[in-house]
């Protein structure tokens, strides 16, 4: 009977355990904002945003923060110093090493007429992604006023719906939607938006079978972009394409494959994903190419927009939640009401 | 002519059911009606029976119909199964995996986008050699309900969507679908 308490002790233990991790803070580390200006007068900045930033987000976020100079004291146990920049992905081993589950690092420069622009990068270990973003603002005048607006712009990415807007959609835009819709879902979704006063370019609506499923549209997630951005790191020193005399020529086939899909869709992806584009554009002569991911039971649904003439990720948002109505209108309400941030 | 009404009855019941369990109000757009003596192509997922009766109703309202079948229109499947390069992924190396998912995600996407464009330039053919003017989607056999859409192929806009929820024959389906494409309803 005895024997019988203590794995049931146990079981207690592990979900109390459990529980407890759960609600555990996120730990959130800062680098560097690396001081582009060329001008050393400025060079104390490096530091002083991101210890703003950090005081900024522990005043309103539930998180655990590493500071700079922590981090440094940290690496400096096992002989290394926290450097200015990192490649992408050289992040995974870092924000091990440190144990942190996020790491923001960026840099800023002077602009003309005393502003300044600060470019941050979020990178998370989790999902091993980088959210980067960017935001201008007056350098004396308004310098803490960007550094709460940029405290927010984390605050709104880091929570539950993965927020990000920096400007609405407007009313006229010609919009080409990616979704996983079919049939009289995509016939209600495409309504509401020609409805509401938006141009949607005919695509996917050509044909009567799409299929993109609530699995395969997950490949969207991620839009990258010459401003805002939303990447995925993968790491080029883990990739290998090993052959040889014992491989056979079906798998040094393979590999071949391989290693030019590689070069083509992650090393030179910019240049490959700007003449896809281009080539979308000059057929449909969209504004806007706006993925749209439903849930299998079309009861939650994610949504990134791209605006093509700037090539910048315009708004980002997740857990939408609502029937297929409700999250069209939703959509809609968002996209086309801006901001009140200050 | 027993086995065509068979099947219309068929699908027309289907449809009303899975319609009736449906939750959302009407939908509707018509950005200008279709004149009735325009090029059009109808695309219908159908047995070739009802797609008879579909294709007759619209010759019948004065239509000039191309002879354009759905399986013209090849699928992205067809093409190149890009899903085929994750199982690529799977032979290289474990470690190989995790990098090689943005290859992946990226291919996917690229090949997604392409695909469209690609469909673009097909339905440009259309118009230019067959003289389509109206590309018409219709499926009256969908989980969701009865359903069409029009593409006006000179300018690639959206020119009509409706969802339908009623019952009866395919032909009185299909009236209702004409008339409200060409602005009569």
């Amino acid at each position: 009977m005895k024997l019988a308490r203590i794995p049931v002790a146990a079981l207690v233990l592990v979900i109390g355990m459990i529980a407890a991790r759960a609600e555990a803070a996120p730990t959130m580390a800062f680098g560097y904002l690396v001081n582009r200006s060329h001008d050393a007068n400025y060079d104390y900045l490096e530091t002083l945003f991101p210890n703003s930033f950090a005081n900024a987000l522990r005043n309103i976020f539930y998180v655990t923060i590493i500071k700079p100079g922590q981090i440094d004291r940290e690496l400096g146990k096992d002989g290394l110093s926290l450097e200015k920049q990192y490649r992408p992905h050289e992040l995974m081993e870092l924000t091990e090493r440190i144990s942190a589950d996020y790491f923001i690092y960026g840099d800023f420069d002077i602009l003309p007429n005393d502003r300044i622009s600060i470019r941050l990068n979020v990178y998370g270990r989790g999902l091993n992604r980088v959210f980067t973003f960017s935001n201008v603002g007056a350098m004396e005048k308004e310098i803490f006023k960007l550094v709460d607006r940029i405290t927010l712009i984390m605050v709104d990415f880091l929570g539950k719906n993965n927020f990000f807007m920096s400007g609405i959609v407007p009313r006229g835009s010609k919009i080409g939607i990616f979704t996983n819709l079919q049939g009289a879902d995509l016939n209600r979704l495409y309504c509401a938006f020609l409805n509401a006063g938006y141009g949607v370019a005919s695509m996917q609506v050509n044909y009567i079978d799409n299929n993109l499923t609530a699995d395969m549209i997950e490949s969207f997630k991620c839009i990258e972009a010459a401003g805002t951005s939303y990447r995925r790191v993968s790491n080029p020193q883990a990739v290998r394409f090993l052959h040889g005399t014992w491989t056979g020529e079906r798998y040094y086939e393979e590999i071949t494959y391989t290693r030019e899909a590689y070069r083509i869709y992650d090393a030179g992806y910019t240049a490959a994903r700007s003449a896809v584009l281009n080539g979308l554009v000059a057929r449909h002569a969209i504004d806007m190419v706006m993925v749209i991911g439903f849930n299998a039971s079309r009861t939650r649904a994610w949504v990134r927009c791209l605006d093509i003439k700037n090539n910048d990720l315009i708004w980002m948002q997740s857990n939408i939640r609502g029937g297929l109505p409700g999250i069209c209108s939703a959509i809609l309400a968002r996209m086309g009401t801006e901001l009140t941030r200050k | 002519m027993r086995t065509i009404t068979t099947s219309t009855i068929i699908i027309c019941s289907a449809l009303f059911i899975a319609t009736s369990c449906g939750t959302a109000g009407p939908v509707k757009y018509l950005a200008r009606p279709i004149p009735v003596n325009s090029g059009i192509a109808v695309i219908v997922d159908s047995p070739n029976k009802v797609k008879n009766v579909i294709m007759a109703r619209f010759l019948q309202r004065g239509f000039t119909v191309k002879a354009i079948n759905a399986s013209d229109f090849y699928s992205i499947n067809d093409v190149f199964d890009i899903r085929d390069f994750k199982k690529v992924s799977y032979i290289g190396q474990d470690e190989n995996f995790l990098s090689l998912e943005k290859t992946y995600n990226n291919l996917f996407k690229m090949h997604y986008y392409n695909y469209e464009a690609n469909k673009a330039e097909v339905l440009a053919d259309m118009r230019n050699k067959w003289n389509v003017q109206y590309l018409i989607l219709i499926d009256v056999k969908g989980v969701g309900g009865a359903w069409g859409r029009a593409i006006d192929l000179r300018t690639n806009d959206i020119v009509w969507i409706e969802n339908f929820s009623i019952g009866g024959s395919a032909e009185k389906l299909v009236d209702r679908m004409i008339d409200s494409m060409t602005g009569k309803r």
